[in-house]
């Protein structure tokens, strides 16, 4: 799976939030698009990158309850009438669509009687909406409140929960996480310090043991309760 | 080794290996894993107590 992320951030470079995901973003499969970086906006270009890829992120800092105008600005250029769904192809049809929005207002502030009563769902409207007219798989929105705030800890958390929203398979379910562990401890382990890891392995297939395990289980309880329904 | 004893080595080796990393993106991806290993911990741990739960429903005898 392919995954195109559509940043837009006036000052990227003195954005602490995006350069921090700009290093979580350099993965195999996954193309950093930065559309204020673009000197000129080739719409078959735009359009093509768009067709390359499976998966399609809109990424910027929510700014008045909405993107930053470099996204609007490309959005308005690239995101044709034909090319979305007027030419009776569609060209983006089967795609998965995610938004990452950085806020500067805590979350808990983007509800009903928060102190921005309005949620971050509602605000995101737009950019759903131009997904469901282009046939798209809409992924839930990844919100990032007071990056700033952030302990290391949750800077951890937060880089690997953002790889996983870039790369891992949808929806986000114990099962699907645990895939993309596995495929990722493959490829990993080759740089884990400890060169010979000679647990690796063992580690691995361990963890795969224990998926494969949850998964009888599971079967074992649909069993059951199909007895009981008889 | 039990089904349980697996996964609680499993999160000892996966916690020692993150200790031994440098760089942040190892160390963040293997304390994430641990993380996942705990869940699955977790859910094995419940859904064998629904399965006793289920095979000693009352009802059902």
């Amino acid at each position: 799976m392919k995954t195109l992320v559509i940043v837009s951030h006036p000052e990227i470079n003195n954005s602490q939030t995006q350069q921090f995901l700009m290093q979580g973003a350099k993965l195999q499969d996954v193309t950093w698009h930065h559309v204020e970086e673009l000197a000129k906006i080739d719409v078959n270009e735009e359009q093509a990158l768009l067709r390359d890829n499976d998966r399609i992120i809109f990424q910027f800092p929510l700014y008045w309850y909405a993107a930053p105008e470099g996204l609007k600005h490309w959005e308005d250029q690239v995101l044709t009438r034909n090319f979305v769904y007027g030419d009776g192809d569609d060209n983006l049809g089967e795609k998965e669509f995610g938004i990452v929005v950085s806020t500067g207002m805590p979350l808990k502030e983007f509800r009903r009687g928060g102190s921005e009563n309005i949620t971050i769902d509602e605000i995101m409207a737009p950019y759903r909406a131009i997904a469901n007219r282009a046939k798209m798989q809409i992924l839930p929105t990844f919100t990032i409140s007071q990056f700033g705030y952030f302990s290391d800890q949750e800077q951890m958390q937060l880089l690997i929960d953002y790889q996983r929203y870039l790369t891992q398979e949808y929806p986000d379910t114990l099962s699907s996480r645990q895939k993309w562990f596995e495929r990722e401890f493959t490829d990993r382990f080759k740089n884990f310090n400890d060169t010979s890891c000679e647990d690796c392995e063992t580690i691995l297939n361990t963890f795969i043991q224990r998926r494969e395990d949850l998964e009888q289980l599971k079967s074992t309880i649909g069993l059951i309760k199909q007895g009981e329904d008889e | 080794m039990d089904d349980n004893e697996n996964g609680i080595w499993l999160e000892k080796q996966v916690d020692e290996l993150s200790k031994k990393q440098q760089a942040y993106e190892n160390r963040a991806f293997l304390v994430a894993m641990k993380k996942v290993i705990q869940e699955q911990n977790r859910r094995s741990d419940q859904l064998k107590g629904e399965v006793d739960g289920r095979l000693w429903n009352h009802e059902q005898w």
